[in-house]
C-alpha cells in the first residue's frame, strides 16, 4: 500500500495480472499478434483514444476471448461500455475485473462510476467507502464528495433505520440470487400455508434475548438470524413430511415442540440427510453466516441506537425467509429427482425394447436438418449408340422415370413427330452432350425426328422426372405459339427468351413465335 | 437440351412461407428482424418450376420449412409433386396443425418428419403457445404410422435446466432421433440474445444430451457446427453426434419463400433467384462458403482449420457483422 499512498494510484494485487511473457527477452516474441492478447487489447485502447468506440469494444473482446483473466481489458471494456452508456453491460465487465481481482482499485472505481450513472448511488458510495479503505485516491474522494453534495449519504459513517434495512434486504436478495434460491423471474416465493413470517421471527428474537442477552449484542443478534435460518428451514421441512399435522399450527411453537431450537442445525442436516457430509453442511452454514457478518457491521452503524433492534428483528425476518426458500427448492429438487427416475426407468424400457436397435450416424457436416438422400444403384444397359454392354450408375426410380419419358415422347409421335427415349452409357452420353455436373452423367436420351431424315437429340434430367421443356415444346406443336398462349396452356408467367430457349432445346434452333 | 452448369448441393431446404402460427423467441427467420425481406411468395406453378430446377442441378433431397410450412394451403400438392419426382422429403413443423389426417397422408409419400420441441415445461414461454401436450402426443401418432420422426430442440438458456426432460419425453412418446440446435442470434433471436448459451452452458447441453441418448439407446446429432476448441470432451460422444465443419451451400442450402437462393436458414444475404441459378458460381458470397474463404482471423494459425470453421459463420455474420468474425459462443458478455 506505501507506494498507492506516495502516489495516489488505484492499485492491484499485481500476481492476478497478466503480464507480457517476454518482457525483458523481447527478441524470443514470435510476433504472433493475432494470438497476443496485450496487442489485441493495446488496439482496443488506441481506437479507444480515436473516439472509435463500437471497434474498440471488439478488440477488448477478442483479447478477453484469447485471455479471460485480463483484468485490463474488462476494465477497458466497461469503460467503453459506459461510453456507449451501455451501463449494464459496463457493470458487468467491471464485475469481471473485480473477481479477477478483488482490490482491482480501477475496476472497483469503474464499478462505482456505473453504478452512480445507474442512479444506484448508495452503492456507488459504499463501493467508493471502499475504495477508499485501500487507497488514497484523489479522484474517488472527489467522486464521494459529489454523491455526498448530491445528497447521499456517507454509508461509511451511518445508516437511517430505513437504509438498513433496505441495504439488509439487499444483501439477502444478492444472497438468494447467488445460491439459485429465488422463484420463476427472480420472485421471492413461500409456503403460503405455513408462512409466518414476523411471528416467527419475533418468538425467535425473544428466545434468543432470554438465551443469549447476557452475552452480549453480537452474540444475541447472530444467533437469532441463525435460528431463525435453520428454524424456518426445519419447519418447511416438517411440513413437507406431514402437512396436516403443521397446517393451522403456529409454526414457531410446533418447531419447539418437537425440536431442541439450540439444535436445530443438527436436526436440519439430519432432514436434509446432509449429515457426515462436511461440505454441503459447510455451504449451507456459509449461506447464512455470510448474512449474519454483513448484518452485524450495518447492525453497528445504524443510528439511533434505538432503531438496531427493529434492523435485527428485521434482518431475523429475512433470514426466516431465506431458510423457508432453501426448503422450498430443496424440495422441488427432490421431486425433480423423482420424476427423474420415472423418465430413466421409462427411458431404460425404451433401450431394452429396442436392444438392436442399430444406428450408426454417418460422419457429415453440420446442418440443422436432417438429411435423407436417395440411393445409387447400377443398372446395365445396351447402349444404342456404341452398342457395347456398359454398367451404368443412376439413381434408384430411374427405370420408372425412363417409362415417364417414353410417355412424353407418345405424345409427339401421336402429333406426327417419331420419338424415342433410350439410355446411353456414360461414354457416348458425356462425347455427344458433355456433363456439367458434377453429381452423375445425363444418361437419356430423348430423339425426335423433327423432319425427315433430321433428328435432334436432347438430354432430359435423370435425376428426376423433369418435361417442363418437353409440355412447352408440345403446346408450341398444338398451336400455342405466342408467349400469352403458352403462358395460359403451361400456368406460367416466364420471359420469351426461356419459352423459346426450351422450344430450341427440344425441337432444335430455328423455332420462332407467330 | 442445355444441362445446367452449375452444381448444386444435395439437400434444398425450401422455406415455403414467411407465415407462422408460433412466436417462437429463439426464431432466426431474417424477415422477423427486417419487414423489408419480405417480397411476394412463390405460387404453387413457382414452386414445381424451382423444384424442377434443382434437381436437374444435383438436388437430391427436400426439406420443407418456412415458417410453417403447414400454413400453406397447397402443402399437399407440393408434398405430391416433390414426391413424384423419386426425391426424398423431410419436413419441419412446429406441430401446430399436424393431424392424425394430414399424418395419414404423409405417411404415404415415405417423406420423414421434424417437429419442432423447445421446452416442455418452457415450451409456451419459448412459442407463444401453451401446445406441449399436443406436440408430444404426435410423436405416438408418427410412430403408429411409421413415420420416421426427429424431435428438433432449440436450447436456450431457459430450457437448458429442462434439457433431460425435454430430450426424454420425446423419446418415450416415439421420437426415433433428436436433433439439438444451440440458439443463435438472428431473427426475432436477436431481441432475446440474454438466453443465449455460453461456453459452459454449451458443453453442459452436450453432456445431457449423451446422458440421456446412451440411457434410451438412440442417436441425434448438433445441427450448428461447434468450434472445436469450445468443445470440451472432443471425441467422447458416442450418441450425440457433434461436427465443427459449416454445411451451407456444401450440403445444403436454402431457397426462400420468395424463390431467392441462401447458404443456410439463418442466412439474411439473397444471393440469387432460382430462376438464375446459372449465376450462382459467380456470386462471391456462395463462394465464400463453397471454399471455406470466410475463416475468423483469430482461427487462421490454428492446426485444426482443416476440420473446423471456427463455429457458425452466418451467426457471426448476423451477430457481429461478418462471416468472418468469431462465432456468438465466443461473446465474453455473455
Amino acid at each position: 500500500m506505501s507506494s498507492n499512498e506516495k502516489t495516489g494510484a488505484l492499485g492491484r494485487d499485481e500476481t492476478k495480472h497478466i503480464s507480457c511473457g517476454f518482457e525483458g527477452h523481447e527478441s524470443d516474441c514470435s510476433n504472433n499478434c493475432e494470438k497476443c492478447a496485450i496487442y489485441i487489447k493495446t488496439c482496443g485502447d488506441e481506437l479507444l483514444v480515436e473516439g472509435k468506440v463500437d471497434p474498440a469494444i471488439k478488440q477488448y473482446k477478442r483479447a478477453l476471448f484469447v485471455e479471460p483473466k485480463f483484468a485490463e481489458a474488462w476494465v477497458n471494456l466497461g469503460n467503453a461500455f459506459g461510453m456507449k452508456s451501455e451501463y449494464n453491460n459496463a457493470l458487468a465487465a467491471f464485475d469481471k475485473a473485480i473477481a479477477i481481482d478483488p482490490v482491482y482499485g480501477n475496476a472497483m472505481f469503474g464499478k462505482a462510476i456505473t453504478l452512480r450513472n445507474l442512479g444506484k448511488n448508495e452503492a456507488a458510495m459504499s463501493l467508493a467507502n471502499a475504495i477508499l479503505l485501500l487507497y488514497d485516491n484523489a479522484n474517488v474522494r472527489k467522486f464521494k464528495e459529489n454523491l455526498m453534495a448530491a445528497g447521499t449519504l456517507d454509508s461509511s459513517s451511518f445508516f437511517t433505520l430505513d437504509q438498513a434495512i433496505e441495504e439488509l434486504t439487499g444483501i439477502a436478495y444478492d444472497i438468494l440470487h447467488k445460491n439459485d434460491l429465488l422463484g420463476p423471474g427472480g420472485s421471492v416465493v413461500t409456503e403460503r400455508a405455513i408462512c409466518q413470517k414476523e411471528d416467527f421471527a419475533a418468538q425467535v428474537y425473544r428466545f434468543c434475548k432470554k438465551r443469549y442477552a447476557s452475552s452480549g449484542k453480537k452474540k444475541l443478534n447472530s444467533e437469532s438470524i441463525l435460528k431463525a435460518f435453520y428454524g424456518s428451514l426445519c419447519t418447511t421441512l416438517f411440513y413437507y413430511n406431514d402437512p396436516n399435522s403443521i397446517t393451522g399450527n403456529n409454526t414457531y411453537n410446533y418447531l419447539v415442540e418437537h425440536v431442541d431450537i439450540e439444535r436445530v442445525d443438527d436436526v436440519v442436516e439430519k432432514m436434509l440427510n446432509i449429515r457426515g457430509d462436511k461440505t454441503c453442511c459447510d455451504n449451507l452454514w456459509n449461506l447464512i453466516y455470510g448474512y449474519v457478518v454483513a448484518s452485524l457491521e450495518i447492525f453497528e452503524k445504524i443510528t439511533p441506537d434505538s432503531d438496531r433492534e427493529s434492523a435485527v428483528i428485521d434482518a431475523t425476518e429475512s433470514a426466516y425467509m431465506m431458510g423457508m426458500m432453501y426448503a422450498i427448492r430443496w424440495q422441488a429438487d427432490k421431486k425433480k429427482e423423482g420424476e427423474r427416475a420415472n423418465l430413466d426407468a421409462a427411458l431404460e424400457k425404451l433401450a431394452a425394447s429396442s436392444a438392436d436397435y442399430d444406428y450408426t450416424p454417418k460422419e457429415r457436416s453440420a446442418m440443422c436438418y436432417s438429411i435423407s438422400l436417395p440411393e445409387d444403384v447400377q443398372i446395365m444397359i445396351t447402349c444404342p449408340e456404341c452398342g457395347n454392354r456398359k454398367k451404368i450408375t443412376v439413381w434408384e426410380g430411374e427405370e420408372e422415370l425412363i417409362s415417364k419419358y417414353k410417355r412424353v415422347a407418345d405424345e409427339f409421335t401421336k402429333l406426327g413427330y417419331h420419338a424415342t427415349v433410350a439410355c446411353f452409357c456414360n461414354d457416348c452420353a458425356n462425347r455427344i452432350h458433355p456433363s456439367h455436373s458434377s453429381y452423375s452423367t445425363n444418361n437419356i436420351v430423348f430423339s425426335i425426328e423433327v423432319e425427315p431424315n433430321r433428328i435432334v437429340q436432347s438430354f432430359p434430367s435423370s435425376h428426376c422426372f423433369r418435361d417442363f421443356e418437353y409440355q412447352v415444346a408440345l403446346a408450341f406443336l398444338r398451336g400455342a405459339d405466342t408467349i400469352d398462349k403458352l403462358a395460359k396452356v403451361t400456368s406460367t408467367e416466364l420471359p420469351a427468351e426461356t419459352y423459346l430457349g426450351h422450344i430450341n432445346n427440344v425441337l432444335g434452333k430455328g423455332q420462332r413465335f407467330r | 437440351m442445355e444441362k445446367n452448369n452449375i452444381s448444386l448441393p444435395p439437400v434444398a431446404a425450401l422455406e415455403l412461407t414467411y407465415k407462422c402460427n408460433h412466436l417462437c423467441m429463439f426464431c432466426s427467420c431474417p424477415w422477423e428482424d427486417d419487414p423489408s425481406y419480405k417480397v411476394p411468395e412463390l405460387s404453387l406453378a413457382e414452386w414445381r418450376l424451382a423444384i424442377d430446377s434443382l434437381l436437374v442441378s444435383g438436388v437430391r433431397s427436400f426439406t420443407l420449412t418456412g415458417g410453417e410450412p403447414l400454413t400453406r394451403p397447397d402443402l399437399r400438392e407440393i408434398i405430391s409433386y416433390i414426391s413424384s419426382k423419386n426425391a426424398k422429403l423431410v419436413m419441419i413443423s412446429n406441430g401446430r396443425s399436424l393431424d392424425k389426417d394430414f399424418l395419414s397422408f404423409f405417411a404415404r409419400h415415405n417423406a420423414s418428419l421434424c417437429i419442432s420441441v423447445p421446452g416442455i415445461k418452457s415450451f409456451k414461454d419459448h412459442t407463444g403457445v401453451d401446445n406441449i401436450e399436443h406436440v408430444l402426443s404426435l410423436f405416438e401418432i408418427t410412430r403408429s404410422l411409421g413415420i420416421n420422426t426427429t424431435a428438433n430442440i432449440a436450447v436456450t438458456k431457459k430450457n437448458l435446466p429442462e434439457l433431460y426432460e425435454n430430450i426424454a419425453l420425446p423419446l418415450i412418446h416415439g421420437a426415433d432421433y433428436i436433433l439439438l440446435n444451440r440458439f443463435l442470434p438472428g431473427g426475432r433471436g436477436l431481441s432475446n440474445t440474454e438466453f443465449l448459451l455460453t461456453l459452459d452452458e454449451t458443453n453442459q447441453m452436450l453432456d445431457i444430451a449423451e446422458t440421456v441418448l446412451s440411457k434410451a439407446n438412440r442417436y441425434g446429432h448438433v445441427g450448428t457446427e461447434l468450434p472445436l476448441c469450445a468443445i470440451k470432451r472432443v471425441g467422447e460422444y458416442k450418441h450425440i453426434q457433434v461436427s465443427s465443419r459449416c454445411a451451407a451451400a456444401k450440403g445444403f442450402f436454402i431457397v426462400d419463400p420468395s424463390g431467392y437462393i441462401k447458404v443456410c436458414n439463418h442466412s439474411p444475404a439473397k444471393i440469387c433467384h432460382y430462376s438464375e441459378i446459372e449465376t450462382l458460381s459467380e456470386k462471391p458470397y456462395w463462394n465464400a462458403f463453397r471454399e471455406r474463404t470466410y475463416i475468423p482471423e483469430m482461427c487462421k494459425n490454428c492446426d485444426k482449420i482443416a476440420v473446423c470453421d471456427g463455429g457458425c459463420r452466418e451467426a457471426a455474420h448476423v451477430y457481429y457483422g461478418s462471416i468472418s468474425d468469431p462465432d456468438p459462443i465466443f461473446d465474453v458478455m455473455l
